[in-house]
């Protein structure tokens, strides 16, 4: 054992030392009330598992007692409690990328016993072991945790590992498209995910439309997604959970980083502020894009009259202070803020009487996300996690235009500014207990609650008009009524080992939201089983029952981040959904083989009415939408290695996403835009020695959806003309070329003398194809397949042709 | 603020590709397009087209050797008593609340069906033009009536203003000709108009509209006034220099509710920012086909600016 092994080992806890007796009896008697009593039978040993160089704590790491086979994994904190119901107990500590570690330990009373896990520097020792794969193991399903580490090996674009981009190469997750933000799951809209950077939800989580999400993947440490079978303590979101942890420092040197890529600077540094007490970890990123595009400004208006400048950035900074009080209570602050900002301006020069016009135009939109976190072992079964937090996302327009001018020899001034303003800010408080008061339980409950504050539409004009002869200020403003809501939530749930071959996860979730003096309640029931076939091959099935209080109005055309966040109001139904999966988990050869049925019906989701816009506010958005149903069903495979030399994942989705409200496509049933039919992702690595490594992704889905009139005809007659319309059998009618392409990397690192060095050298889209970002009606000259030459054309533009990039990376 | 849309554009063209997307036109099946809007004590006249492949251009073909039959109340189908091209006539004069079915058999194509009932007239009371003020410039008028809605039946309402000019000589472009027209001379009137109850508030884009009167016509139903009395005012504005000759006419329309359907999905979709917008599907209501029969009964109300 190591030395801190051994200390920690020496912080053997007496029974009553850690036990908070009045927190105690009220968790004990609320695990009573709910039926889930299990009178304690045996010792437990608890603890954390962490990083044995940096001290970081290792989400989802194994702790098995090797003679019974019962096991349990670490939580988001680290944190695991075993009962295993034996005196003398063989543990086995084991955890992707890290060397096992097995010690024998005397459980005649409770103990503690932290783990320090060594990162394996030969890759050979990273072997398969004859334990069950995690994924066979678990109950719960339609979830998938992807190594951080495995994560970054995805080709990248620009130098700029992504997470968000990695994720959407997993069965049953989409992209909306090349140049579009968001991701559909299992046919659920984009604010239908709930992302939890460190246990606080962020609204908007892109950047450059949908290029780069807002995870800085140097401050990530953990990744898990889940699209279906929620365990009940996530609640909110009715199609996906995408749980992301962030790194809480080195606790005892300094580390960090620095990239430069072809678009963006990135520098993470993280250490000790206090050894082995106090952390930090800090990521900033900053792309450049503003400067790229100025000679591209120029290029275009030399020759113009007067001054062009616009441009493009977008930066965020991840920071978390870690501070350790006691081996039983920590805590942490987190700070996140990201923004993306658009600015162009024109300045023109005189033209008769007029000397001098500006026009600006300013967009900005991002999170902020604060908050603070106390862990605390209230005993050797029972953890305790407090979260407050506050998350804000915000849009911003704004455009101004000036013009100064001589009129009869006296100064004129007139300017005219519009703003349009869009934010949610969220106020929370969290409570989550882990509790395993015996061998065959973990259970899990708390309680939730969030102070909502919508300002869904703000639209202002302002006029002033200094002329010759009159003089005024006229002002106008829409929307700006707050709307306050609260939402609370308590569940609990139950990781119950019925028996050798039989695990249930079973919870509830008691939900309810207020809004307008009006409280909504829902009861949202989550179950979830694995049944074990074979050592290698276990059933899994679940059911999850999921209730949202608010919508984000987003356009079919085009996903914007002007799309708005809003409430279930009194007038509007919370979106809910019901979910079944079934699905087999067979292991061989290190590599997780799955596949997944589902079939999922949703309820009151929302769309803009024809015709309607998010321009065009002047009465609200409630007028402006509908609700309808939504059903999708598909089948989902996947083949998932982590270890070894070789690792990647192959992914298939067959599916059907289909929309109905009475008040679209005459009531009928239609596709949903993101209907995507197939949906198949490669993704491949290679890492042969630490001085290199490579990998390669290719991606097919089938094209999305668009409406599309392709018939014209002639309208009434007017009086004096007839209007010429196109009429569309349906909507979304018509299906876009299918998009597919392929991306690789390739890392070479080297030791320097104070770190690592790595030159990125990665090409995405390798053979050029030219995926539909947009479809439009062109004057070209166009021969159909059957001969016909038309003066007009159907034009699909693409947004990004094959484009190589070189990135360098230093690690100290 | 154009150049700047001018110049991002060009930007994402410069970045972009473009290349035509290849369309299976087998699939696209030109349709019987049905064009008819029948007014209370006119004949009825139809006008058959089909419709045309999207990116192909020119007029679009007339259907000139259908077989077109109308039947009124469900009694014995009659046939056009004249055809000019795709234009079919009938003599049958419709009065408010006729039923009124179509039927056209064009070769090639399957038989398509509409229907529609002729409105019955908006009852109107209290029609009065008071004059708020009068200068060199402008005069300003209020337009003032009560609408009697009748509370068993559904009813969907047009209203229009114009400024009618008589004595001056003019030219009018028609299609083919021009024409001197000595009779008179109509001004579309816009106007005010604060009723919530029969205004759509979504229309409301004087903010980025550079339009002092937004209106131009109100259409509603009566979902807000269903069997009630109710006084509608609009405010509206007339030249003082020019015209004194003139009147101003009220035109209060009853549709059917086709037509209504239509007029609202024509508002819906005439959207300045369209990409944004939510695709619009222009009402039809041809069974087989596409197109509108649809119906209206018109009543006029005039007040002389003298």
């Amino acid at each position: 054992m190591t030395k801190q092994q051994k200390k920690a080992l020496s912080l053997e806890n007496g029974d009553m030392r850690y036990a908070r007796k009045g927190l105690r009896r009220v968790c004990l008697l609320a695990a009573a009330v709910m039926g889930l009593f299990v009178p304690l039978r045996a010792q437990t040993v608890s603890g954390t598992v962490s990083d044995s160089a940096s001290g970081e704590t290792l989400i989802g790491a194994t702790v098995l007692e090797t003679a019974t086979g019962k096991g349990t994994v670490t939580n988001a904190h680290g944190r695991y409690t075993l009962t295993p119901g034996v005196k003398m107990a063989r543990l086995r500590v084991s955890y992707i990328g890290y060397s096992p570690v097995d010690t024998l330990v005397d459980l005649s009373h409770n103990l503690m016993l932290n783990v320090k896990l060594k990162a394996s520097v030969n890759l050979k020792e990273v072997t398969v072991t004859a334990q069950r794969s995690r994924g066979v193991e678990l109950s719960q399903m339609s979830s998938v945790e992807l190594p951080v580490e495995q994560l970054k090996l995805v080709p990248v674009m620009f130098g700029e590992a992504d997470i968000l981009k990695a994720i959407q190469l997993l069965p049953g997750v989409q992209s909306g498209g090349e140049g579009t933000s968001g991701i559909y799951v299992r046919g659920g809209g984009p604010d239908e995910n709930l992302f939890l950077l460190d246990g606080v939800p962020l609204y908007n989580v892109n950047h450059l439309g949908g290029f780069f999400s807002a995870f800085n993947s140097n401050a990530v440490k953990n990744v898990t997604l889940y699209k279906g079978s929620f365990p009940a303590r996530f609640s909110g979101r009715i199609s996906s959970v995408l749980d992301i942890t962030t790194n809480n420092g080195h606790d005892q040197e300094w580390h960090g980083s620095a990239s430069i890529g072809a678009i963006a600077t990135n520098i993470s540094v993280e250490g000790p502020i206090v050894k082995e007490k106090t952390t930090l970890s800090a990521s900033f990123r900053r792309t450049w894009l503003d400067l790229f595009t100025k000679p591209f400004v120029w290029a275009l208006t030399f020759s113009l009259p007067g001054k062009y400048d616009m441009g493009y950035y977008f930066y965020d900074l991840n920071a978390k202070i870690t501070h350790r009080f006691s081996e039983r209570s920590r805590l942490y602050a987190s700070l996140y803020t990201g923004d993306d900002v658009v600015y162009a301006g024109v300045e023109e020069p005189s033209q008769w009487d007029q000397t001098n016009a500006r026009v600006d135009f300013g967009y900005h939109w991002g999170n902020l996300a604060l908050a603070m976190r106390w862990n605390y072992i209230l005993s050797p079964q029972l953890f305790m996690n407090i979260t407050g937090s506050f998350t804000r996302y915000r849009n911003n327009l704004n455009l101004s235009e000036e013009m100064s001018f001589q009129y009869m020899g006296v100064m004129a001034e007139d300017k005219i500014e519009a703003q349009y303003n869009s934010d949610i800010r969220d106020l929370s408080l969290r409570c989550d207990l882990d509790y395993a008061p015996a061998p065959e339980h973990a259970i899990k409950f708390g309680g939730v609650f969030i102070h909502h504050i919508f300002s869904p539409e703000v639209m202002g004009g302002k006029m002033t008009v200094n002329d010759v002869d009159t003089s005024y200020v006229e002002e106008q403003k829409f929307g700006g009524n707050n709307v306050l809501a609260q939402e609370m939530s308590l569940y609990v749930e139950d990781d119950w080992s019925v028996s050798d071959a039989l695990k249930v996860n079973a919870g509830l979730v008691l939900g309810g939201f207020m809004v307008e003096g009006k409280f909504r309640p829902s009861l949202q029931p989550r179950l979830s089983g694995r049944l074990m076939l074979a050592n290698d091959l276990s059933l899994k099935a679940g059911y999850a029952y999921m209730t949202q209080y608010m919508h984000l109005l987003s356009s079919s055309n085009i996903s914007l981040p002007t799309d708005l966040w809003v409430p279930v109001t009194s007038r509007l139904d919370p979106m809910t959904s019901h979910q079944v999966a079934a699905g087999l988990v067979y292991s061989r050869w290190g590599v997780d083989f799955s596949v997944e049925g589902y079939y999922k019906w949703m309820n009151n989701l929302m769309e803009y009415r024809p015709g309607s816009s998010f321009f065009g506010v002047s009465t609200g958005w409630e007028d402006k939408v509908c609700l309808g149903k939504g059903r999708a069903y598909g089948v989902e495979f996947l083949a998932h290695k982590t270890m070894g030399k070789f690792t990647g994942w192959v992914g298939y989705t067959l599916s059907r996403t289909l929309r109905q409200f009475d008040e679209l496509n005459e009531g009928r049933e239609y596709p949903a835009k993101y209907d995507r039919i197939h949906d198949v992702s490669v993704t491949l690595q290679y890492r042969p020695s630490e001085k290199f490594d490579c990998g390669v992704t290719w991606v097919f889905a089938t094209g999305n959806t668009a409406t599309l009139a392709l018939q014209e005809y002639e309208g009434v007659d007017n009086g004096d003309y007839r209007e010429t319309y196109g009429y569309f059998s349906e909507r979304n009618n018509f299906r876009l070329p299918s998009y597919h392409r392929t991306d690789v990397s390739m890392n070479f690192h080297k030791k320097k003398k104070h770190g690592v060095r790595t030159w990125n050298i990665s090409v995405y889209n390798l053979y050029n194809r030219q995926n539909p970002y947009i479809i439009l009606k062109w004057d070209a000259n166009y021969t159909a397949p059957d001969g016909n030459t038309y003066r007009k054309a159907l034009m699909q533009m693409s947004l990004f042709p094959i484009i190589p990039s070189v990135a360098y990376i230093y690690k100290f | 603020m154009k150049k700047i849309f001018l110049i991002t554009a060009a930007i994402v063209l410069m970045a972009g590709c473009m290349k035509p997307i290849d369309i299976d036109i087998q699939q696209i099946e030109p349709k019987v397009v049905v064009n008819a809007d029948v007014m209370a004590d006119s004949a009825v006249a139809v006008r058959l087209t089909l419709s045309r492949f999207f990116l192909a251009d020119g007029d679009f073909r007339q259907i000139d050797n259908a077989t077109v039959s109308l039947a009124v109340n469900n009694n014995s189908p009659l046939s056009p008593s004249a055809q000019i091209g795709g234009n079919y006539s009938f003599s049958y004069v419709p009065t408010a609340g006729d039923t009124l079915t179509l039927r056209v058999s064009a070769p090639g194509h399957g038989e398509v069906k509409a229907q529609t009932v002729v409105p019955m007239p908006a009852s109107v009371s209290g029609f009065k033009v008071t004059k708020m003020s009068d200068d060199d410039y402008e005069q300003k008028l209020q337009v003032r009536f009560t609408l009697n809605d009748d509370g068993s039946r559904d009813d969907y309402y047009f209203i229009r203003l114009w400024q009618v000019r008589y004595g001056i000589d003019t030219i009018r472009i028609d299609p083919e000709n021009y024409v001197v027209d000595t009779l008179h001379f109509e001004d579309h009137l816009f106007f005010d108009c604060s009723d919530y109850d029969i205004v759509d508030q979504t229309n409301a884009l004087a903010l980025i509209e550079d339009d002092d009167r937004p209106y131009g016509e109100l259409l509603f139903d009566d979902a807000t006034i269903n069997g009630q009395s109710h006084e509608v005012i609009l405010n509206t504005a007339v030249y003082s220099y020019s015209y004194p000759d003139s009147d101003i006419r009220l035109e209060v329309i009853t549709l059917s509710r086709d037509r209504y359907l239509y007029e609202k999905s024509v508002e819906a979709g005439d959207d300045d920012f369209e990409i944004f917008s939510e695709p619009v599907q222009i009402h039809c209501n041809v069974d087989g086909g596409i197109g509108l029969f649809s119906a209206r009964t018109v009543k006029y109300y005039k007040w002389s600016l003298q």
